[in-house]
């Protein structure tokens, strides 16, 4: 992966705007990231690349929509790494969010940033619940972004899992 | 051969290209004749001028969409990558400050470390 940065990187040196270069690093950074955080290194770099190169296709071209949605992908990973660590996530839980409902302003029918906001609302809820902190998000609205998830794409099978994992623990509550 | 046969040839590889892609997009049909002439085409825009860039990084593009091909049939597609990226540094040789093809070449290495990673080899 880190090769195709270099590459990536030399197309954005050569031309500063060309924002499917930039975001294409911004995806490889994010890839490298996932690759670090799971084999317990540090990732915290490179997820940093991943918000910088995102955020400067926004800049190019503010209508990329899938900018957007990945720029909350590299937000969500980086609550993740900073949960890890014992850092207060919420920040850029929020910073995630606005991305994905950024991503839906500019198209309400992309089921990725609905199915990101799901997960992110469920996982916002468990954090709170955890370090007793007074609900900050509404459960229904995180259902709802499911149903539409679904309702756009019924056989994806991210949202599928998540929807089997939530029947599955309202199954094991009211045991 | 003139400059003009040249530049005819390059029109064919580029439309071979384009053909396979449209293939390989939209229809579910077995890219691998198309692949062959799309190759057949490039070499002829070589040989009728060894300096294209144009027809170096087509021909590696080539390459790199039957690598993503043979992925979807489950086959193992690092002969086509590594080709992709051969024909890539040899256009880049050419045309240095291309940002295309630096591009190109890093979706070449991003297919290429995607496929390893998910098959348990170094990237």
């Amino acid at each position: 992966m880190k090769t195709a940065i270099e590459s990536y990187q030399k197309a954005v040196e050569l031309h500063p705007n060309f924002a499917y270069a930039h975001s294409n690093m911004g995806s490889a950074y994010y890839r490298l990231a996932l690759d670090e955080f799971y084999h317990g290194e540090d990732a915290s770099k490179s997820i940093q690349h991943a918000i910088g190169a995102h955020s400067r296709v926004i800049e190019i071209d503010p209508k990329y929509v899938l900018a957007f949605n990945n720029l909350g992908n590299a937000y969500s990973l980086l609550s993740e790494y900073k949960l890890g660590h014992g850092e207060d996530p919420r920040d850029n839980l929020q910073s995630a969010i606005n991305s994905y409902e950024n991503a839906l302003k500019l198209n309400p029918e992309y089921a990725d940033s609905y199915l990101a906001m799901a997960q992110l609302y469920r996982w916002r809820s468990v954090w709170d619940s955890v370090n007793k902190q007074p609900a900050s998000v509404d459960l229904e609205q995180a259902n709802s972004y499911l149903e539409k998830t679904l309702s756009i794409s019924p056989n994806m099978k991210e949202a599928l899992i998540l929807q089997d994992i939530i029947k599955r623990l309202g199954e094991k509550t009211d045991n | 051969m003139g400059r003009s046969d040249a530049e005819c040839y390059e029109g064919l590889c580029k439309l071979e290209l384009v053909k396979m892609e449209m293939v390989l997009f939209f229809l579910s049909e077995d890219i691998a004749p198309y692949f062959e002439q799309g190759v057949q085409a490039c070499n002829n825009a070589l040989q009728a001028n060894p300096e294209s860039a144009d027809a170096l990084g087509m021909l590696s593009n080539i390459y790199f969409r039957m690598g993503d091909y043979v992925i979807d049939q489950g086959k193992d597609p690092i002969e086509y990558l590594q080709k992709a990226i051969k024909y890539a540094d040899q256009a880049l040789n050419k045309r240095p400050r291309d940002e295309n093809l630096h591009s190109n070449k890093g979706n070449i290495f991003w297919k290429k470390a995607f496929y390893e990673q998910k098959h348990g080899q170094n990237s």
